[in-house]
This record gives C-alpha cells, structure tokens and sequence, in this order.
C-alpha cells in the first residue's frame, strides 16, 4: 500500500465538504435556481407553490399508470413531472423523470418500477429543500 | 408583442408567462394543442409563439404543420420549446415549420435572445405587409379622389355581371359627368379643377349605398354600380346621387363654383359583358347632356 493514502493529506476535510456540497447540489442547486430565476423571490414562491400543487397530481397520475400498466400513461405523465422539475435545477429528480419517460416509452416496466421507487425518494429530498421558499409572499 | 405560450406544466408555464410579462410582452395562454391552434389561426391571434413540443391534443410539430398549412398571415415565428435534442427531432421540428428550437428547461436569458430574432421577424413581416397593402390601394385606387380606379371599378362590376347572370339578380350602371368640367379648369385653373373633383366624389360617396360601388372611370367622368338593382331604384339612387352634387355650390378659397351631373343609366339585359352596359349608360349620358345638362336618363331599350 502507498503510505500516502492512509494517511490524512492536508486540505482532506475541504475535500470532503466539496463532495458533500456537489451531492448536496445534485438533490438542489440553490443558486443554479436563484440565478436562472434571477433570485425573483416572488416569482420563486409562486412556482414552489404551483409545482407543490401540480406535484400530488402528476405522481397521482403516475402511480395510477404504472399500477394499471399503462406505459403510455406512464410516459405522459413522466414527461410533465420532467417538465416541472426542470425548473427547480435538480438533477437527481430530472434525470430519475427522464429515465421513467425514456423507460415507459420502451414498455419496460419492471425497470421502471425501479426508477419510480428512486424517483419518490429524490422528489422527496429536493421537496425538502423547497421548504424554505413556500410560505406567504 | 402579443406571444403566445402552449405548455401543460404548469410549472414552466408559469415561468415563461412570468418572465414574457417581465420584457414587456402580452401573453396568451394555451393549455393544449388544440387550443393553441385555434388561436394561432385567429386573424388577430399572436405572431410569436411558444409551443411545448409534448402535449396533449396536437403536441408541438402539429401545430407548426397545421398553421404553416393555412399560411397564416402576418407569419407566425414559432419557437419549439423541447427536451428531445436527437438531431432526428430537431430535423423533424424545423421541417414541420418551427423557426427554432430551445433546450428545456429553458434558460431564462437563452430565451430572451432567441426572442430577438423571432421579434425581428414578426416585424419585418408587419412592415412587409403593410408596405403591399398600400401598393395593393395605390394599384386599385385613384389617386386624387380616393375612389376606385378605372381598372378596379371595370373588375367589380364584371363580378356583378357575373353574379346577376348566375343569379339572375337585377344590376344597374351608371355613368356621371361633371357638366363643363373643361370651363372649370379654364376658369379657376388646374388646382381648383382638382378639388371639385375630389368634393364632387366626397358627396356621390355619401349619397350612395353601402353596397354600391363608385369608382373614376376618366378624367371628370364616373362610373356607379348598383348591386340588385331593378330600373326605378336605380333612377332615385341616381337622382340622389345627382342632387347631392348640385344642391350646394363648392367653395374654393372664398370662391363658389356651381357643379352639376349628368348621369345615364342603362340595366343589365342578363347577357352582356361590361363594355356593352357601360356603352349603352355611354349613349344615354349623351342624351342627358342633349336634354340640358344636370340630369338622369335612363337607357329606353
């Protein structure tokens, strides 16, 4: 073994927090969003408060799909929730949406069922991020 | 400028409405391809327009294809608004009549740039359009008095003979002179003459129908044209014609020019083209000029 990497080499802990911050920024790029929305606070409630709205709709729509084996219905709904995402600079949530799209259109549902699984746990983690811009304007 | 924004995510459709109000722009929203396309094809309906390329009813390409297929005018600039990048896609959408494509999710500022150009476009074509629509006026219509020219008031009533023919509906011409026009132009000169002649139209104008048509057919001579019109109304609608022009005088500068009309009539015999009606109302214009001036004949056939 190379004795180096055993050992802690300086700047380590900054490393770390760097990582951190990246996966931290995959669930949520705050200022990727603030910036692509000009930090409009008002206008950033309002889309939090529709996509919270839209949220129970779309996934409603996609859970009642995927347990009636519709792939068509999947993709569809799929697609939007992508749209809605989009917004919110979360790669994690956007790419799980697309790779459901992507996999509904295939028919492969089994694999998609997967993917919706990593889906609710991603939208989960990026809705938590959003608490902070819900509230009255 | 009136934009049009065709997206079912709500979310982004809030988005693009919100930063389209921010530059300055009227926003119309549609929620479905099928609404979309129905504004789209509105005369007055928007001249840019978003469309989401995924959407229920028609998606995107669609509404390109279907407005592109009516050619629509003013031209619609239409930017396709899409996730599906394949250069197959893009292909497709440009084919289908986008004039460009933008990645979602959108970029605000990308966006605004694109926008430049679609603005560039609706305008240039505005300013085309309104550049051969006074071409199209200056083609049919005389220049000094405003009224149809000779060229035009010869295809409207060909149009009419057209339709009384096929219809079998009545159809009555006249043609008016200015009486001693020639001494007007001698006596008060060449720019006086003009504005008779414009004052004389104003009033043969007022005094006709809506439905009738006026138009220069020469120097100081005019040619009527009354759709669905039987011997007797044709010969008050004239007479009015004639009063409105002599009951006042015409002041120029403080001075009063007296004009009067003469007018000869003649009615469509159900089978004779243009030249042969406007001939016979020709003969009868003499006669009236022979009887004294300042009156109606109508054509004894």
């Amino acid at each position: 073994l190379n004795p180096t990497e055993s050992s802690t080499p300086p700047g380590t802990a900054g490393s770390d927090e760097n990582l951190q911050r990246l996966l931290e920024e995959c669930i949520f790029n705050e200022r990727e969003f603030l910036r692509r929305f000009d930090s409009d606070m008002e206008l950033i409630r309002e889309l939090v408060a529709e996509y919270k709205l839209e949220l129970p709709r779309v996934m409603g729509e996609i859970e009642r799909a995927f347990a009636a084996g519709d792939a068509k219905g999947l993709e569809a709904g799929a697609h939007r929730l992508k749209g809605s995402v989009g917004n919110f600079a979360a790669a994690e949530a956007l790419a799980a949406t697309a790779k459901l799209e992507v996999l509904a259109r295939s028919g492969d549902l089994d694999a998609a069922g997967t993917v919706l699984k990593d889906l609710r746990a991603h939208l989960e983690r990026l809705n938590s991020k959003l608490v902070k811009y819900e509230g009255s304007k | 400028m009136k934009i049009l924004i065709a997206e079912d995510d709500p979310v982004s459709r809030l988005a693009l409405r919100s930063f389209l109000k921010k530059w300055g722009d009227e926003v119309i929203v549609a929620k479905d391809g099928e609404e979309a396309t129905r504004l789209l094809l509105h005369k007055d309906g928007p001249k840019i327009a978003i469309l989401d390329w995924m959407m229920p009813g028609a998606d995107g390409v669609e509404i390109c294809r279907r407005v592109r297929e009516r050619a629509v005018e003013p031209y619609v600039y239409i930017l396709i608004l899409t996730s599906r990048d394949s250069p197959t896609d893009i292909i497709a959408a440009l084919e289908a009549g986008a004039d460009d494509y933008l990645a979602k999710p959108f970029v605000p500022a990308v966006l605004k740039a694109r926008l430049l150009t679609g603005r560039r476009i609706a305008r240039l074509q505005q300013e085309l359009i309104e550049a051969r629509e006074v071409l199209r006026a200056e083609a049919t219509h005389d220049v000094l008095t405003g009224l149809w020219n000779r060229r035009a008031i010869l295809n409207l009533l060909q149009q009419e003979i057209s339709r009384a023919a096929r219809e079998g509906s009545s159809l009555t011409v006249a043609l008016a002179d200015i009486d001693h026009f020639k001494n007007i132009n001698d006596t008060y000169g060449h720019p006086a003459g003009d504005e008779v002649l414009r004052e004389v139209s104003r009033r043969m104008q007022a005094s006709i129908r809506t439905y009738d048509v006026l138009g220069r057919y020469g120097g100081e001579e005019f040619l009527l044209v009354f759709p669905g019109c039987k011997q007797q109304k044709a010969f008050g609608v004239a007479e009015r014609v004639r009063k409105a022009v002599s009951s006042d005088v015409v002041e120029l500068s403080g001075t009063e020019i007296t004009v009067t009309l003469s007018m000869g009539v003649s009615v469509f015999n159900g089978a004779e083209d243009a030249a042969a009606m406007i001939s016979r109302a020709d003969e009868t214009l003499y006669q009236a000029k022979g009887h004294g001036r300042n009156r109606v004949e109508m054509f004894a056939g």
